[in-house]
């Protein structure tokens, strides 16, 4: 038997601490997984010991994304929005220090009862924290069910505000959940809080009935027509249904609760009709008319020397419906896309890694018409270098930078890169660089290693968190 | 469950008819007792109606309603959270012209549950713990256990099990499971109630109808676990087969169920470990390249009184059988287009296909495990 060896595998190690009161102390029984920083499986995992440590081997050297979770607890990293601690390890790295801070998390607690208060049982509960002042969701909700005393308790909550959600049960007549009971207003959680007394009535909802006929077109389309109508809304699990056309271009919609809706109707190999309609009443005579369809064709402009096979865009309308994957090959990057709806779309790139737009690209799709458009796509990240130094001016290793980026007037916390000295022979040096698209941006301490027995740092980071700094395109 | 966001949707789906006299009409009660249940959500479907479905609620002396219905057959199906009902659901009542239908009588039992906490020697809650209850059932003279019911352990360790009928139940729990790495096959052995290692040492609890049976806690001590690992090398390259995926199945169990699957570690490393002694099959099956077929080698481990380190394996080795089938003395008048060889490894049939060349049957099999067959 041959073996061949593996040279330049990575590996990661660093402790993982609860911070409870203010004070921080080793935890045992959290798990630390590397994944690609692509996403995908875990690449390693492992479970700190009884001393809080743990040591992830035999990582492939590139980057990865470390993260750090433990039922019932949260990251207070993963709680700032940092996806985790990301970490390149090219040229097979031994990287120490890669630390993580978990807290107990908050717990909201309830009832979930029928229209006549009797309990309900089996019913999913969703807790979303809230990302910013407009109440845009996170990604992921905390999810919970109740029991036969209707009782639920989502547990693990990072602190925050958040929308308490119930998904009714599902209506097996029309194949579809019925909309998801929000609890009135927000709950506002603190760090380890439990919030009880959140009950949920769930009260029978006034569905409206569709009726409607397709005109002006052939049999033949009509035929092979299909309906489709879709709620928008940003709620994962948001009401969707079809319905049959009749022979006669006539169709009836299953019964939908109050909202607005997007009704589109596919022919064969052709777009027939697309209208946004207000839901408010029963609607007995809905007019769909053949809406011509439009083209968006246009070219990838991309900025720096990189030139990747392909680049992928992707174009999504304003319902927030219906997306379009546009493809643009090497050598000249051109794309074109035929049957789109005529509507305005918003473009971002989908791939590769860390490409992005340099400009947001609005295309307004006219009926039948052609949108052309030149997107220009960055690929090489712009970098910012800099010192992280401790409130005493000393070289502070081991600090994690976070940059934001100035967006709509917001900061958007895009890049969170662990300073790479924290993975280098000399870590004491403090030296921190960080990628990102070039723009505005604001440099800041996100989570700062303690030594056992040392007093916390208070502040790090090359400039102070709240000045604006202009990143250089490299 | 009830269904309350589709009641109004029913009512509008299938109003009452004004000009159709016909009813359907009935009580549920408590069985054993015969005390009427209020609060039962009783639904009725019609068969040959127009679409949709009625529902109504039982009132307090358990009677439910349903008028002016056209002639036809219809299916009602009542429930209601923390009642099981006595006899299967649906029941089907047909109605002629201007007929009726009353007196029926649906009886129902209040469930049972099972709650407690999971802890950690040290009296520490155990978050995310799975906990199942599993009824005693009796086939051909021996015990087995059937999986009634299941819960997760909250943050307080706290755990309820709940739509149980009467019956003996044995209780355990197994460890919060993690998406495994790749090279990482762990295994988490199932504690029993109250801390027993198999279910054949568990306490069984007997539950009542209606009976809430709380405080039923179970202790998570650590169980002496053994591991197995090696590295899985490719035939083709001499080096790690990356893209192998492993199965570790015990052989004692019933069935060989697969105890832990996952990829291997970059180095075609793998470790499997919590695994009580015992013998083991480890199977690594080597991806196929688009439109090949994907090949399997295993390996049979015993571990006696400690982990074994070297359970190495060659994957992607493509093994396989030919030969004929002759028929010596067919029947007069035979005729056969094709055959069928069954290959036996001992745990499994291989099928293979054959083709006729006058009675004779010529077969072929492919990706083949190392092991002795017979067929």
């Amino acid at each position: 038997m041959h073996w061949v060896a593996i040279l330049g595998l990575a590996s990661v190690s660093g402790t993982v601490y609860l911070r409870q009161s203010g004070e921080q102390r080793p935890e045992a029984g959290a798990r630390i997984a590397a994944r690609a920083a692509s996403g995908g499986v875990p690449l390693a995992s492992a479970v700190s010991d009884a001393q809080g440590r743990y040591r992830l081997d035999g990582l492939p050297p590139k980057r990865v994304v470390v993260s750090a979770a433990k039922p019932g607890f949260f990251s207070l990293a993963a709680a700032s929005g940092e996806p985790g601690l990301v970490l390149d390890l090219a040229g097979g790295l031994a990287a120490g220090g890669a630390d993580f801070e978990i807290a107990r998390g908050g717990v909201i607690t309830g009832r979930i009862t029928d229209p006549w208060g009797d309990p309900l049982d089996r019913a999913p509960v969703l807790a979303w924290r809230l990302a910013d002042p407009e109440g845009r969701h996170r990604d992921h909700p905390v999810a919970a069910q109740s029991d036969d005393r209707g009782v639920y308790r989502v547990f693990g909550l990072a602190p925050g505000r958040y929308v308490l959600e119930v998904l009714p049960p599902e209506d097996e007549e029309r194949d579809q959940h019925a909309p998801p009971v929000r609890f009135p207003g927000t709950i506002e959680l603190a760090a380890g809080q439990e919030t009880p007394g959140i009950d949920v009535a769930l009260r029978p909802e006034r569905l409206f009935e569709v009726r409607g006929r397709i005109v002006d077109t052939t049999p033949q389309e009509l035929a092979r027509a299909r309906l489709r109508i879709q709620w928008v809304r940003d709620t994962p699990g948001a009401p969707s249904a079809g319905a049959p056309v009749a022979e006669d271009g006539s169709f009836v919609l299953p019964l939908l609760p109050a909202g607005s809706y997007v009704v589109s109707v596919v022919g064969p190999g052709r777009n027939l009709a697309r209208q946004i309609i207000e839901l408010r009443e029963n609607q007995s005579d809905l007019v769909l008319r053949p809406s011509p369809s439009g083209e968006i064709a246009g070219r990838v402009m991309i900025a720096g020397r990189g030139r990747p096979p392909e680049v992928r865009l992707e174009a999504l309308d304003r319902t927030r419906q219906q997306t379009y994957r546009l493809a643009a090959p090497a050598p000249d990057y051109r794309f074109a896309v035929k049957q789109v709806w005529a509507d305005t779309y918003s473009l971002r790139a989908e791939v590769p890694s860390g490409a992005y737009l340099l400009a947001d690209t609005e295309v307004v799709v006219p009926p039948g018409g052609v949108a052309e458009v030149e997107v220009k796509v960055g690929l090489e990240p712009g970098r910012v270098a800099g010192l992280a130094k401790a409130a005493g001016g000393r070289p502070l290793a081991h600090a994690r930078v976070g940059l934001a980026r100035w967006e709509g007037g917001r900061l958007q916390v895009r890049t969170e890169q662990a300073d790479q000295t924290a993975a280098s022979t000399s870590p004491i040096s403090g030296r921190a660089s960080t990628g990102s698209a070039p723009g505005r941006a604001a440099i800041g301490r996100s989570s700062i290693r303690r030594e056992p027995g040392s007093r916390p740092a208070r502040q790090s980071g090359a400039s102070p968190s709240s000045r604006a700094l202009r990143s250089k395109s490299s | 469950m009830s269904l309350p966001v589709i009641l109004l949707a029913s009512a509008l789906a299938q109003a009452p008819h004004p000009e159709h006299k016909g009813e359907i009409r009935g009580r549920c009660l408590q069985a054993g007792s015969d005390e009427p249940v209020a609060g039962i959500t009783v639904e009725l479907r019609g068969r040959e109606q127009e679409g949709g479905q009625r529902s109504a609620r039982t009132a307090a002396d358990g009677s439910f309603a349903f008028e002016r219905l056209a002639p036809g057959t219809f299916e009602l199906t009542a429930r209601k959270t923390g009642w099981l009902p006595a006899a299967g659901f649906p029941v089907e009542v047909k109605l002629e012209a201007g007929q009726s239908r009353t007196g029926l009588q649906f009886r129902f039992r209040r469930h049972g549950a099972i709650a407690g906490r999971v802890l950690d020697p040290e009296g520490e809650p155990v978050i995310g713990a799975t906990v199942i209850a599993w009824r005693d059932r009796w086939l051909e003279g021996r015990r087995i256990l059937q999986r009634a019911a299941s819960a997760t352990t909250d943050d307080r360790g706290h755990y309820r099990l709940f739509g149980l009928t009467a019956a003996s139940f044995t209780v355990g729990a197994v460890a919060p499971q993690q998406e495994p790495a790749p090279g990482e096959l762990e295994h988490s052995a199932t504690i029993y109630h109250p801390s027993a290692s198999s279910a054949a040492e568990a306490g069984r609890l007997r539950l009542a109808w209606g009976q809430d049976l709380a405080g039923t806690d179970l202790v998570m001590r650590p169980q002496p676990g053994y591991s197995i690992s090696g590295v899985i090398a490719d035939a083709q390259t001499g080096g790690p087969c990356r893209t192998c995926t492993l199965r570790i199945r015990r052989l004692e169990d019933a069935g060989a169920a697969v105890l832990a699957s996952s990829g291997v570690r970059a180095d075609g490393s793998y470790r499997a470990s919590g695994l009580p002694l015992g013998t083991y099959r480890i199977v690594a099956e080597k991806a196929a390249p688009e439109g090949g077929r994907h090949l399997v080698s295993l390996r049979t481990v015993t571990l006696v009184n400690q982990s074994v380190r070297d359970a190495h394996l060659v994957a992607g080795i493509d093994r396989e059988v030919t030969g004929r089938v002759a028929l010596e003395s067919p029947p007069e008048g035979f005729k056969a287009e094709r055959g069928l060889v069954l290959l036996f490894d001992g745990l499994r049939f291989g099928s293979v296909s054959t083709l006729n060349e006058s009675l004779e049957f010529r077969f072929r099999a492919e990706s083949l495990l190392w092991r002795t067959g017979c067929c």
